[in-house]
C-alpha cells in the first residue's frame, strides 16, 4: 500500500510538471520585466560576440546589436548598403575633398534622456580612434572631430577617402551618450587604450539613442533588449531576446517548435528542412562574403603555384556553376574581387571553364605532366558551406588538368596563422567586408593586406596600384566604376587568386514575423521585425 | 581518514600546480598566434592596434615572464582575464559552471538510478528476453556516439512528439534570472517560483538523459556482473536456506557487496561525462562550462584555456576523492586497512 501511494504521489508530481510546462504563454521569470510574451520575438543565433563596445567590437554580428541599440550619423536600411542620414541631417565636403560638415539632425535623445550633441559625436570618434580596438582599423583616416557648435560636426580626414560614408555606418562610429559613458570611465583622451574603463558597464548597458536598450547581455547565453523610451522613431516588438543556440540544427528544431521565431545562424543545408507553407518560411538573400583561393607567389613558398601561368590555369579549370550550386539558392559568380553590390562589379561568364585553355597553360608553364601541392583547408564554413567541401570540389576540378591536390586541414585559428604571414602556398579563404565599398576589396591588390598574404609585390603590377590609388578617392560613381571594372579585368587574366563564389544568406523565420530584410551589415533591423497575431 | 583527506588533498595542489604548468606550455606551443586569432585582417595591418593589443593582454612579455606572472596570480586566486569575453576567468567560471554542475547532477542521477535498476533486473531474469533488452540498451549507452544521441532525442521528444520543451535552459521566452547561486533548480525553489521550477525540471530531463545515458550503460552492466557473481557466493546461499526473502537477500546482502566496482565506474562515468558535456551543451544550447571550453579553444584563448583546465582537473580529484571515501562507508573493512 506504501509503494502503491508513493507511485501515485510520483505520477501525479510528475504530470502536474509536464502541464505546467506545457502551458502557453507562461511568464515564467522575466527577469524583472513584465512584457507580454505575444510582443515578445526571440531570435536563436550562434552570435561571435565578445563584447557590446562599440569602440572595440569587429565580430560579424556585431552590427546586429549596434544597429538596434546605437544611431550613427548615416547608417543602412532594408537590404540595401547605401548610407542614409539617421542623426546627421546632411553633409557637406569641401573643395579638398578632405572637410566633411555634418548638421545634426533634431530631436534625437539616448536611452539616458541626454540630448544627442555634436559633442557626444566627436567623444565617441576619438574614442574609438584612441581605445586602439579592432574598431580603429576604420578610424585610422580620420585627421580630426571638432564640435562647431551644438549640432554641427567637422570631420577632417588625412587623406581623401571616397568610402568615407560607408565607414561610418558601422559600430565604430556609433555615437554614445559621453556624459553617461564618462560617468563609467569612459575616455577619448591619446591614452584611452589605457586609461578607458566602460567596457565593462557598456557590456552590461547600452548608452545609444537607437530603438532598443540593452538589459542584459550574457555571453553564450543570451541578449534581452527592451524598448528604449526616449527613441524619435515608433518602436515595433517591446521585447527582444537573442538565445545562443551554437547548433545549427537545433535552431531549426527550436523554430519549428516554436520556440524561436528566427534561425539565423544557419546553413542552406539546414533550411531544406523547412517546406513551404509550413510554421516556417526560408529567406535568402545575397551577402558580400566571396570565397576565393589564394595561390602564394613566392617561388621559394611553391614554384608551382607562384608561376602565373599555373594560376590562370586553376582560373579556367574550376567549374564555377559547381560551386554556385554548392553554396545554395542565391549564391552569385562575381568575375573578379569585386562582389555585386559595389561599383562597377562584374559577373562572370557562363562558359568561363576552359579545360583545353588550361591544359595549354600547363604545358606552357611546363607542368605539362603535372605536380601535387597541399592546399589548405581551414575546419570554417561560409555562410554554411564548409571550406573542406570547396576544397574537395578544387581537388575533383584541377584533376583535370593534372594538379593533384592533397588537402590539409586544421582549426581555423591555427590554419590563419600560415595565411596571414604569406606561407600558405594554396589556401581557401573568404573575404567579409568591413565596409561596404570598393575600397575595402581594395585590399586584394599588390602590396595590400591580401595581396601581402599572396607575396603580391606592388611592381609586379603597378596599373593595378595605381587604378586602385584612383578608385580610393575618386568620388564620381560613374568614373569609379569604369576604374572597377579595368581592375576586375586584370585580377581576372594576372592574379595570385580564384574568385569561386558570392555566398547567399539562407536562414528562416516564422511566417508570422513581418519585416524580414537581411542586411549584411547589420543581419537584421530588429525594429522592423513583428510579429502578427 | 582525516590524515587520508589531507594527503589528497596536499596532492591536489601539486596536482593543479602540474596542470597549470603543463596547459600553460601546451597552449604556447600551438603553432597560432593569438593576435592574429583575436584582430581583425585591417587592425593587424595597423602597428598601433598590434602593439595596443599585445601590451594589454601582457604578449609583448617574454614567455618566462608570462609564465611567472601567471602564478603570481594564481596564487592570489587571480586565473587571469579572459581575451574572448574581456571578464575576469574566475567569474566566467563561476558564470557557467552552475549550468553544466546542474546538468551533469542530473545526469548522474539518472545514470545511477536507471543504471543499477537495469543492471539488478538483469541479473535476476538472467539470459530471458528482459535480460536482452537491457543488455541492448546498456551497450547502445556505451556505443552511441552523444551528439548523435542528443540531436536525434531532440528531434524525436521535442519536436516531433512534443513531449520535452527545446534547447536551453529555461523557456526562451522567458529571461534567465539574475542572482542566486545559479542553479536554477536551487534558486527557483528558494525563491517560490514553482512554476519556473517545473520548467527547469522538463529542461533538464532530456538532455540529462543523453548524457547520462553512457554512464547508465556502464552503470548497468557493472551492476549486472558484479551481482552475478556475488550472487554465486556461499553466504547468499546460506542467506537463502535461512529462509529470507529473494528481495531481501538481494538487496540487503548481494547488491551493497556489489557495489564497490560500480561506485568506481561510476566515479569514472561522471568524469566522462564532463568529456561528453561540450558536444550535448552545444546541441542544447546549454550555457555551461562545455561551451565556454571549446568557445575559448577556437579563439586561443589561454587565461580561459588555463582556467577549464584547472576547474575540470579540481573536479576529477575531488571525485576521486569522494569515491575514495564512499569505499570506507560502504565496506568498513577499507577503513581498518
Amino acid at each position: 500500500m506504501k509503494k502503491t501511494g508513493l507511485l501515485a504521489i510520483t505520477l501525479m508530481l510528475a504530470l502536474s510538471l509536464f502541464a505546467c510546462s506545457k502551458k502557453e504563454g507562461n511568464n515564467i521569470a522575466t527577469g524583472g520585466t513584465s512584457a507580454s510574451n505575444a510582443d515578445t520575438i526571440v531570435i536563436g543565433v550562434a552570435s561571435d560576440w565578445k563584447t557590446m563596445d562599440p569602440a572595440r567590437a569587429y565580430e560579424v554580428y556585431g552590427n546586429f546589436y549596434f544597429y538596434a541599440t546605437y544611431e550613427n550619423l548615416y547608417m543602412v536600411e532594408g537590404s540595401d548598403l547605401t548610407p542614409k542620414p539617421v542623426l546627421a541631417k546632411e553633409y557637406t565636403v569641401d573643395d579638398s575633398g578632405l572637410v566633411y560638415t555634418f548638421k545634426l539632425d533634431e530631436g534625437h535623445k539616448f536611452s539616458s534622456g541626454n540630448p544627442v550633441t555634436a559633442n557626444d559625436v566627436v567623444f565617441s570618434f576619438n574614442r574609438t580612434k584612441n581605445i586602439k580596438g579592432n574598431a580603429a582599423a576604420l578610424t585610422e583616416g580620420v585627421a580630426k572631430v571638432e564640435a562647431k557648435d551644438d549640432k554641427t560636426v567637422v570631420v577632417t580626414l588625412k587623406a581623401k577617402d571616397a568610402s568615407f560614408l560607408s565607414k561610418i555606418t558601422g559600430n565604430a562610429f556609433a555615437v554614445l551618450d559621453s556624459k553617461v559613458v564618462k560617468e563609467k570611465g569612459g575616455s577619448d583622451a591619446a591614452d584611452a587604450s589605457t586609461s578607458d574603463k566602460a567596457s565593462a558597464y557598456l557590456d552590461g548597458a547600452s548608452a545609444g539613442s537607437g530603438p532598443y536598450v540593452l538589459k542584459k547581455w550574457t555571453a553564450n547565453t543570451e541578449m534581452v533588449l527592451e524598448k528604449n523610451p526616449n527613441y524619435k522613431g515608433t518602436v515595433n516588438a517591446s521585447k527582444i531576446i537573442i538565445k545562443e543556440m551554437p547548433d545549427p540544427n537545433t535552431q531549426i528544431q527550436a523554430l519549428e517548435k516554436g520556440d524561436i521565431d528566427v534561425a539565423l545562424s544557419v546553413g542552406p543545408d539546414q533550411v531544406k528542412s523547412i517546406k513551404a507553407g509550413g510554421k516556417s518560411k526560408v529567406v535568402s538573400s545575397p551577402t558580400s562574403t566571396i570565397s576565393f583561393l589564394l595561390m602564394n607567389n613566392k617561388p621559394e613558398i611553391s614554384k608551382e603555384m607562384a608561376n602565373p601561368l599555373v594560376q590562370q590555369a586553376v582560373r579556367y579549370a574550376l567549374d564555377y556553376k559547381g560551386f554556385q550550386q554548392l553554396a545554395g539558392d542565391g549564391a552569385l559568380l562575381p568575375l573578379s574581387f569585386v562582389q555585386k553590390g559595389f561599383v562597377g562589379a562584374k559577373s562572370r561568364p557562363d562558359n568561363y571553364q576552359n579545360i583545353e585553355k588550361a591544359k595549354e597553360l600547363m604545358k606552357q608553364a611546363g607542368f605539362e605532366n603535372g605536380f601535387t601541392v597541399p592546399l589548405t583547408a581551414a575546419n570554417y564554413d561560409s555562410e554554411g558551406l564548409s571550406w573542406i567541401t570547396i576544397a574537395e570540389k578544387v581537388k575533383e576540378d584541377l584533376a583535370k588538368i593534372n594538379i593533384k591536390v592533397e588537402i590539409k586541414t586544421g582549426e581555423i585559428g591555427v590554419v590563419i596563422d600560415d595565411y596571414r604571414n604569406g606561407k600558405a602556398p594554396f589556401i581557401v579563404m573568404h573575404w567579409s567586408p568591413d565596409y561596404y565599398d570598393l575600397n575595402n576589396q581594395l585590399a586584394f591588390i599588390p602590396g595590400d593586406i591580401v595581396g601581402k598574404r599572396a607575396n603580391w609585390d606592388p611592381a609586379a603590377n603597378s596599373e593595378l596600384v595605381s587604378l586602385a590609388e584612383q578608385a580610393k578617392v575618386e568620388i564620381d560613381d560613374t568614373k569609379r566604376a569604369e576604374i572597377s571594372s579595368k581592375m576586375q579585368d586584370i585580377m581576372a587574366e594576372n592574379s595570385p587568386y580564384a574568385f569561386l563564389v558570392q555566398h547567399p544568406k539562407s536562414f528562416a523565420v516564422s511566417s508570422k514575423l513581418e519585416g524580414v530584410a537581411y542586411n549584411d551589415l547589420c543581419k537584421l533591423h530588429l525594429n522592423d521585425l513583428k510579429l502578427s497575431k | 581518514m582525516l590524515r587520508f583527506i589531507g594527503r589528497r588533498l596536499l596532492f591536489l595542489l601539486f596536482l593543479l600546480f602540474g596542470v597549470a604548468l603543463f596547459v600553460f606550455i601546451l597552449s604556447h606551443l600551438v603553432p597560432s598566434d593569438p593576435v592574429a586569432a583575436n584582430l581583425s585582417q585591417s587592425a593587424m595591418n595597423n602597428p598601433e592596434i598590434v602593439a595596443a593589443f599585445k601590451e594589454k593582454w601582457g604578449l609583448d612579455r617574454s614567455l618566462f615572464r608570462q609564465l611567472i606572472l601567471y602564478f603570481q596570480h594564481l596564487l592570489t586566486g587571480d586565473l587571469g582575464t579572459s581575451i574572448r569575453t574581456g571578464n575576469p576567468v574566475l567569474n566566467d567560471l563561476r558564470q557557467f559552471f552552475p549550468a553544466t554542475f546542474e546538468l551533469s547532477i542530473v545526469a548522474m542521477a539518472i545514470a545511477l538510478i536507471l543504471g543499477i535498476l537495469f543492471g539488478i533486473i538483469s541479473a535476476i531474469y538472467r539470459n530471458k528476453s528482459i535480460d536482452h533488452v537491457i543488455r541492448t540498451i546498456s551497450i547502445s549507452g556505451v556505443s552511441i556516439p552523444s551528439f548523435w544521441f542528443a540531436l536525434i532525442m531532440l528531434n524525436v521528444f521535442s519536436s516531433v512528439l512534443g513531449i520535452t520543451p527545446g534547447p536551453g535552459r529555461i523557456d526562451s521566452r522567458a529571461a534567465t534570472p539574475e542572482g542566486g547561486t545559479g542553479l536554477l533548480l536551487f534558486d527557483s525553489l528558494i525563491s517560490g517560483n514553482f512554476q519556473l521550477f517545473s520548467d527547469v525540471v522538463m529542461h533538464l530531463i532530456l538532455p540529462g538523459t543523453v548524457l547520462g545515458f553512457f554512464t547508465m550503460g556502464l552503470i548497468a552492466r557493472q551492476t549486472r556482473s558484479n551481482l552475478l557473481e556475488v550472487m554465486s557466493l556461499d553466504y547468499i546461499r546460506t542467506a537463502r536456506s535461512k529462509g529470507q526473502k529473494e528481495s531481501a537477500v538481494i538487496i540487503k546482502h548481494a547488491l551493497s557487496n556489489s557495489m564497490i566496482p560500480v561506485i568506481t565506474v561510476a566515479g569514472m562515468g561522471f568524469c566522462n561525462l564532463l568529456g561528453g558535456m561540450v558536444l550535448v551543451e552545444n546541441i542544447f544550447a546549454w550555457p555551461g562550462i562545455g561551451q565556454y571550453a571549446y568557445l575559448s579553444a577556437v579563439s586561443l584563448d589561454f587565461p580561459a584555456i588555463c582556467g577549464v583546465s584547472l576547474l575540470i582537473a579540481f573536479i576529477y580529484v575531488v571525485i576521486n576523492l569522494l569515491i575514495d571515501i564512499l569505499y570506507g562507508v560502504i565496506d568498513p573493512r577499507v577503513r581498518y586497512r
